[in-house]
């Protein structure tokens, strides 16, 4: 029971120590700071992805014949999202960092301005290019056989596959201008002008939607994200390397602690195996291990009050043995040491666990036998022991005789002061001795006469 | 992108026989190469990436096919339903989400412009689909705009010491906020709730069953329609999911507008989406255009400089009109 506490007492004492040393590390380690930092890195990371995936849709708006503008747009949607997560994460650095983000931001909305504008000239551009098209596929079914206009109508056709390939960044060679048409009629002059008109048109949208496009390169863009990226990585070693020096003083704390806890605790168990040994010693007989006289009265001291607390019985056996003064002469004092040993085994293993046995004199020992409910149980008790101790005793090949007499006096019955219950136990046990040796007497009060 | 419609249900009744089809056409193609595959496994790997083609093939029109949200939280889009047509959301209580937002008039209010405001009432139906909110596309998200709306005294101007607590007293608000939100009540759960009912708000149309492989969904002359809005190039710029709503354009790219009573002033705007237009006259930002067709025609000459004859306009129009939503 005691023990058990014990453990249970160093378990929790370890765990809030552990505890302890674990809170008092994430208060003043530099971790969360350091994970701050790396994670603000990684979101930048994602963000440089999303700035990629933008600029391939971008890419592929030009590619495309049909451009599908919410591709693009999902991709900038995308990319504000991992804007607003980067700004969230980075809002507790330091000054230049933030200025840095701000100018990243005002970079990004201005793409996403010439973004919007490049959208809207390419849908331009692409509506003038099929616009075009198909007129001078009219144009050319309408004149099939005047050769003037045809003239004309090949170089518009050539001028707007240059424009066509102006526009995919390719540049074809530039044909000569015919000569402007003397004999076409007044409606044939209106085609030409109408065509050259929607040429200049095509070749103003294609510039346009060159300029809006060069405007989302930006080269400072990356540079800013680099430098960024450069800042958060080297805020990220100074605050690790503070966090490693943390850690490593922790850990040393930590470790000197347990080895003085250990120490302590193994100097504390020596402590108290001495004063427990030297408590023992004072309360038992050295040969048989039972208890003494002195342990016995101070049992009764504590049993008596307890009994009459719980209103039961406590039966005070006196043993004393027949012949042990002859089987030292026979054989030696060696053989009745060794006697008084087994008999003390058998003593107790033939009682309750709750009752105690004490080596009062050389042979004389006595069983307390408690909470008992009528006098008969501690009779029989006492028989019982009387059978179990009067078989021969086989030591060192020579069998050796002995038997008990027990006297058996009880509290509260006879009296309740623990002097006189041991006397009239020892009265009862003369009896038996001079009745015959080997059996169990009772007192009563005229035993003596 | 486009094989996400796989797991709709509506996709695998109508568009089966579709795909199937066109499966075959590519198998017949490469038959050979088909039938010299020996493993199961490789063979399944083949219909794959040519079904992927086949999905590919219908990414390529301009105008995609949106659907309907399958696993809605009923309750919270019955609430934001409840919060949309509230009038006590508004400064004087006289106005709710709903006044400028009429779902039976297209998500539109039918009139020229609302009072106070500088532009006419886009639909709210399918705004989600928008990459750009409101004619100037200043947003780019739902919640900053509600915020905004809500905020600005010209327009709802909420008053929240007075709105939370007569929500409080409000039994029905009380049950249904505290079923669904942790805090109740409060400024963030009605605008969340709000929004919730505003971002579902996606009805799909005839249109759509046409993209996805009805081809009865809409009638001929609508199909023709289809066809002269790409040649003429309106795809060019009212495209994507919401046939518009992605790209930013002025009116008179090519013929400067003037307006029919000479007073439109040229700006870069939003392209509007074409959801739902032949619901939600009048027309163009300042919304003077009053029918479908004056529209289109004003639009063909200034946007495209193209003149179009009148079945061309008639085609269009049908075509516009199979884009409304099917309401239930």
């Amino acid at each position: 029971m005691k023990k058990t506490k014990l453990i249970f007492v160093l378990i929790i004492l370890s765990f809030s120590l552990i505890l302890a040393i674990y809170g008092a590390y994430h208060r003043y380690s530099n971790l969360k700071n350091t994970m701050e930092i790396q994670d603000s890195i990684l979101q930048l990371v994602e963000l440089k992805s999303a700035n990629a995936e933008w600029d391939i849709e971008l890419n592929r708006i030009h590619s495309d014949n049909i451009p599908h503008f919410d591709l693009v747009n999902s991709a900038a949607v995308k990319y504000e999202k991992e804007m607003m997560l980067f700004l969230n994460k980075t809002a507790n650095f330091k000054k230049s960092i933030q200025e840095s983000t701000a100018d990243l931001v005002i970079l990004s909305s201005m793409k996403k301005q010439s973004m919007n504008d490049y959208l809207s000239e390419v849908a331009v551009t692409r509506n003038s290019l099929k616009f075009l098209d198909t007129l001078l596929f009219f144009l050319h079914s309408q004149y099939q056989n005047d050769e003037n206009i045809l003239r004309f109508l090949t170089y518009a056709q050539h001028r707007l596959t240059t424009l066509i390939a102006s526009n995919q960044n390719i540049h074809l060679k530039e044909q000569k201008k015919p000569a402007e048409c003397q004999q076409c009629t007044l409606e044939q002059n209106e085609a030409i002008f109408k065509v050259n008109q929607h040429l200049e048109l095509l070749k103003e949208q294609v510039l346009l939607s060159h300029k809006a496009r060069e405007a989302f390169y930006n080269p400072e863009y990356e540079a800013l994200s680099t430098n960024l990226f450069d800042e958060l990585s080297s805020i990220y070693v100074e605050a690790d390397m503070v966090h490693q020096t943390i850690q490593t003083k922790v850990l040393m704390f930590t470790a000197i602690l347990v080895i003085i806890i250990v120490i302590l605790l193994i100097l504390l168990y020596w402590l108290y195996r001495t004063i427990d040994g030297h408590r023992t010693t004072g309360i038992t007989d050295p040969l048989t291990g039972l208890y003494n006289r002195k342990k016995l009265f101070e049992n009764l001291k504590n049993l008596i009050p307890s009994h009459k607390k719980s209103n039961s019985k406590l039966a005070l056996l006196f043993i004393d043995l027949d012949g042990f003064k002859s089987v030292n002469d026979t054989h030696g004092h060696d053989i009745g040491d060794k006697l008084l040993q087994l008999l003390s085994e058998r003593l107790t293993s033939s009682v309750r666990k709750q009752d105690s046995i004490y080596r009062i004199g050389g042979d004389e020992f006595i069983i307390l036998v408690q909470e008992l409910n009528r006098l008969e149980d501690a009779e029989s008790i006492a028989q019982s022991i009387l059978t179990k101790c009067n078989k021969p005793y086989l030591l060192d090949k020579n069998n050796c005789n002995v038997t008990l007499s027990i006297g058996v006096s009880l509290f509260p019955d006879h009296t309740e002061e623990p002097n006189k219950l041991l006397k009239y136990a020892d009265e009862a046990m003369y009896k038996s001795k001079r009745n015959g040796k080997g059996i169990v007497t009772t007192w009563h009060s005229d035993i003596c006469s | 992108m486009s094989y996400i419609y796989l797991s709709t249900n509506k996709l695998e009744k109508i568009n089966i026989y579709s795909i199937l089809t066109q499966l075959n056409n590519l198998l017949r193609t490469h038959a050979l190469t088909y039938f010299y595959l020996k493993s199961y496994f490789t063979k399944l790997i083949v219909i794959v990436v040519l079904a992927s083609i086949a999905f590919q093939s219908l990414a390529s029109e301009p105008i995609l096919p949106i659907l309907k949200k399958k696993h809605l939280n009923n309750k919270k889009f019955e609430l934001g339903k409840l919060l949309f047509v509230d009038t006590r959301l508004s400064k004087n209580q006289d106005r709710s989400c709903h006044s400028c937002h009429n779902l039976a008039l297209g998500g539109a209010d039918g009139l020229k412009k609302p009072v106070n405001l500088a532009f006419n009432s886009p639909t709210i139906l399918n705004v989600s689909k928008n990459y750009y909110i409101g004619w100037k596309g200043e947003y780019s998200q739902l919640k900053p705009q509600l915020e905004m709306i809500l905020q600005k005294p010209d327009v709802m101007g909420t008053d929240w010491a007075f709105v939370i607590p007569a929500f409080k007293k409000d039994q029905l608000y009380s049950k249904l906020f505290s079923s669904i939100y942790n805090y109740g009540i409060s400024k963030e759960n009605i605008i969340d709730a709000i929004l919730y009912y505003e971002s579902n708000l996606i009805l799909p149309s005839k249109f759509d069953e046409f993209l996805l492989g009805d081809n009865d969904a809409i009638s001929l002359s609508a199909k023709q329609g289809y066809n002269n809005f790409k040649d003429y190039g309106c795809a060019s710029c009212h495209q994507g999911a919401n046939v518009g709503g992605n790209i930013f354009q002025e009116l008179g790219v090519v013929l400067p507008y003037k307006g029919i009573i000479g007073q439109y002033k040229t700006e870069k705007l939003r392209v509007p989406s074409l959801r739902n237009v032949a619901k939600t006259a009048p027309y163009f930002s300042d919304g003077t255009v009053k029918s479908l067709k004056k529209a289109i025609e004003i639009m063909a000459k200034h946007q495209l400089g193209q003149k179009l004859t009148d079945t061309e306009i008639d085609q269009i129009a049908d075509f516009l009109k199979s884009l409304d939503s099917i309401m239930e």
